[in-house]
């Protein structure tokens, strides 16, 4: 109780100021200072928010999304890591890869969907696999950056000492790399979330970008109002709990892209 | 190798595709999409649409750069300012920002300044916690030398914490071009009747593949001339942030001293305050 005592008179400012904001809008729209047609009551939102809730279509369309997250972020995952690893090690190939992916990498990832849809079955895979796309190029970048920045003191001292090959990779190499393979697979997760909303604003029928979307074309403020909050709560959750997931388990490094 | 790989790459995809070993129809040979590409940015959409794509981005740009910064730094400063906006940003930055689409279509129509603001806000949220994140990590030992000399308030804000800041400034300000982009062309491709996204978008529906690969292309290399002109612009604040730093005693008034005196002090000459060795 002291302890929540003095985490408030600390940090007041932080939990006053959005607890002031939506106390305004409430009232600003309730007096019809802002028009509620577009800035709903924040109480409305919410009983739209538990009605949505209630009758099982959020589940539907957030489990759906999450899903997609899952799949894709699995498939960025394997091929980036395995793709940076190799990046990492073979100087070749990384001098090979290294322009064929700086002319890739900046095309905004909703552009592959057309491009995919052509490569593999479209439909969900296509989905899937657009949305893995950025994820993989962001994974595979820091893999290969991870493996850079050993020391090579370290690496020639192992070398030294009789470790090369598997050895060598799997007690100097990966573990060395391990704290940016970790910043990447985190801001792949939190892109790969990005992406999927995108996607499915374009291309789906069911997850939390169509929601948002259909609410829209459909004109049901209160449930695109309700629908943001969901995936702003999806982001908060991603980022913030990797991070904090992060610091539990690699606690001897500092982040780099710390937001 | 850097040249090998990508040419044998496009090569393959040549081949395989005047041979028809994958459809040609959705995979164009890359000399037909070059030749697509040189003819209608010269006489066609191509060129036009990019440059629609182009001011778009120019004028989100513009909108995000300079209250980000400013939000960025004076957030920095500011610790209630701080404390007070950090639940937004923290709340809004992890969000994909075309989710701002739908509401911004209400709130201002249909229109360029919705699909504008969508880019915008994209970049501002990169720059404000970049900026903020260059405030939050500089060299203490800097600010604490610059107050050891006496400066502060706008002065020390000036001299050090500022130059202590631009390169994570810049860093963001990258960034954030570079989102903006992402999310203009993601808005092309879903509500807007124009511009390159729009452009893919429409090949798409239509097959037409080259034109498709043609805008996909372009849009890879749409970043690359502002990316540079930034990179540019990034240089020369550089040099001379690097020689403020040499100069930091420059930048700090002298000790203040008691009585009149100091008005014929020797180190009233601000090159050489009298107290350098103090703090060796």
């Amino acid at each position: 109780m002291r302890a929540l005592g003095r985490w408030l008179t600390e940090h007041w400012i932080a939990v006053g100021s959005p607890l002031l904001l939506l106390v305004a809008w409430e009232w600003a729209s309730a007096t019809g200072l802002l028009r509620e047609a577009f800035f709903p009551r924040p109480s409305t939102i919410a009983a739209h928010l538990r009605q949505l809730a209630a009758d099982g279509t959020l589940w539907g369309h957030t489990a759906m999304t999450l899903i997609r997250i899952g799949w894709a972020f699995a498939l960025a995952a394997v091929l980036g890591v395995s793709v940076g690893l190799a990046m990492g090690l073979w100087r070749r190939l990384r001098d090979g890869l290294d322009p064929v992916f700086a002319v890739i990498y900046p095309i905004p990832s909703v552009l592959f969907l057309p491009f995919v849809s052509f490569l593999v079955p479209p439909g969900e895979i296509a989905l899937v696999v657009t949305t893995a796309v950025t994820s993989f190029f962001l994974i595979a970048f820091t893999t290969t950056q991870g493996v850079r920045q050993i020391d090579r003191l370290v690496v020639e001292a192992a070398v030294h000492y009789g470790a090369r090959g598997w050895r060598l990779f799997a007690t100097v190499l990966l573990p060395g790399a391990l704290p940016l393979i970790f910043t990447g697979l985190r801001l792949g997760l939190g892109f790969a979330l990005i992406v999927v909303v995108a996607v499915e604003i374009v291309a789906a029928s069911r997850g939390l970008g169509a929601l948002l979307w259909l609410s829209w074309q459909i004109l049901k403020i209160e449930d695109m109002y309700a629908t943001f909050f969901v995936i702003a709560f999806l982001g908060a959750l991603l980022s913030y709990g990797l991070a904090a997931f992060r610091a539990r388990l690699l606690p001897w490094v500092q982040d780099v892209a710390e937001p | 190798m850097a040249v090998l790989l990508p040419t044998a790459l496009l090569v393959l995809w040549e081949i395989c595709s005047r041979f028809a070993v994958v459809p040609p129809r959705y995979f164009p040979p890359p000399t037909t999409v070059g030749w697509v590409l040189v003819d209608r940015v010269v006489a066609g959409d191509l060129g036009a649409q990019s440059l629609v794509t182009l001011a778009r981005l120019g004028s989100a740009f513009a909108i995000a750069a300079l209250p980000g910064v400013l939000l960025g730094l004076l957030m920095g400063v500011a610790r209630p300012l701080r404390d007070a906006v950090e639940p937004y940003i923290a709340f809004i930055f992890p969000v994909p920002k075309i989710t701002l689409l739908p509401f911004l279509l209400i709130i201002l129509g249909v229109g360029e300044p919705a699909f504008v603001l969508t880019g915008a806000t994209s970049a501002f949220f990169q720059i404000v916690i970049s900026t903020l994140g260059g405030v939050q990590t500089m060299d203490p030992r800097l600010l604490e030398v610059g107050r050891n000399y006496g400066a502060r308030g706008a002065r020390l804000f000036w001299k050090i914490i500022l130059p202590a800041a631009l390169p994570s400034i810049f860093t963001g300000l990258r960034l954030g071009l570079g989102l903006a982009l992402v999310a203009l062309v993601a808005v092309e491709f879903i509500a807007a009747k124009s511009g390159l996204g729009h452009l893919v978008y429409r090949h798409w529906q239509m097959l037409s593949t080259p034109e498709m690969y043609a805008a996909f292309a372009l849009v890879g290399y749409r970043l690359r001339p502002l990316s540079a002109c930034l990179e540019t612009t990034a240089r020369v604040p550089f040099t001379r942030f690097f020689r403020s730093l040499l100069d930091v005693r420059a930048a700090c008034k002298p000790p203040r001293t008691r009585g009149a005196a100091s008005a014929r002090a020797p180190w009233s000459d601000r090159r050489s305050p009298r107290c350098t060795g103090s703090w060796t």
